[in-house]
């Protein structure tokens, strides 16, 4: 590459429009030491070549890791024979929502976000009979996340651990399928389990739209609906 | 395979580690975690849970447990001798 050798170095500023981000978010990465620069005296120079290499260098990366990450949460997913085809689908789409915004660990919102994106599923009906709209819910959880949550940035984990508080509410999934002699957990399962748990994104979320555990309960106990 | 004996497992650092790890996903006291439990089933852990117990394991030895071995490790003491492996 000749490129090292040119002089096409460029500054911050012009990096930041080029690129369609923050100047302050070049400067991070500048500071982190992600993008590769010079510094003189105050000034940063960014090589055009060594930049547009190093994007190269990123997008395979994360492309690979993002790739090995849904390969890995579709296996994770699979392997929940406890789980009902849908709340599987809804621990696949969780996993791709924490994806979406880089987050490193799988949580309520996250779960919620896909508990309300299959719409054919338990958890839809019971959100939709107790008066709360699911594309509703899932721009109020998105405006939620985005002002509470930081986003992550490069590459995502593979494998993903999940916050306290959505373990609990799993749990609580999977003791209330138990409890009603299901075989399996599913997706109102979940929902339950989210308003059990007494806190988090998602919980707070639901009882702002002014659903509560019993009326969740209330709708899953119904005789003639069967789990799914 | 490493061919020791199980206790001597059990009590090994790498063992200790392990049974810790395992006994604090499962909310249960080491004492109660036996080798031969299989993380899905014998104990109150779910498939999540083993992915947790993974990631754990990646951190406390600093190793990398690949999808292919994860899934053959079902049990606590397969987790041990996978450690052990990779450690030498």
């Amino acid at each position: 590459m000749t490129a090292d050798h040119q002089l096409d170095y460029r500054d911050p500023e012009w990096v930041a429009e080029k690129l369609g981000v923050d100047r302050n978010t070049v400067y991070k990465h500048l500071q982190d030491g992600t993008i590769p620069a010079v510094q003189l005296g105050r000034r940063w120079l960014i090589s055009e070549g060594q930049l547009a290499q190093w994007l190269a260098t990123q997008a395979r990366e994360q492309t690979q890791a993002r790739q090995e990450a849904a390969i890995s949460a579709d296996r994770t997913a699979e392997r929940m024979d406890n789980f009902s085809p849908n709340a599987r689908e809804v621990v696949r789409l969780a996993h791709a929502e924490a994806r979406r915004y880089g987050h490193p660990f799988l949580g309520q919102e996250h779960l919620l976000l896909a508990l309300a994106a299959v719409p054919d599923s338990k958890a839809a009906k019971v959100l939709v009979e107790s008066g709360v709209d699911p594309s509703r819910l899932r721009a109020r959880l998105r405006e939620q996340v985005e002002a509470l949550l930081t986003p992550g940035t490069g590459a995502p984990r593979r494998r993903l651990g999940r916050t306290p508080r959505a373990r609990k509410a799993m749990r609580l999934a999977t003791d209330s399928a138990q409890g009603a002699g299901r075989e399996q957990v599913g997706t109102e399962h979940l929902l339950l389990g989210i308003l059990e748990s007494g806190g988090g994104v998602g919980f707070e979320t639901l009882t702002g739209l002014g659903l509560t555990a019993d009326r969740v309960r209330e709708e899953v106990g119904r005789p003639a609906v069967g789990s799914e | 395979m490493n061919i020791t004996r199980e206790d001597e497992k059990a009590t090994s650092p790498v063992g200790r580690k392990v049974i810790e790890i395992v006994a604090d996903q499962a909310g249960m006291e080491p004492g109660e975690v036996a080798l031969g439990r299989r993380f899905e089933g014998d104990l109150p852990l779910d498939s999540l849970d083993v992915v947790e117990i993974m990631m754990r394991i990646e951190e406390a030895f600093d190793i990398t447990v690949l999808d292919e071995d994860a899934d053959k490790i079902q049990t606590v003491g397969d987790a041990i001798d996978y450690v052990i492996e990779r450690s030498d």
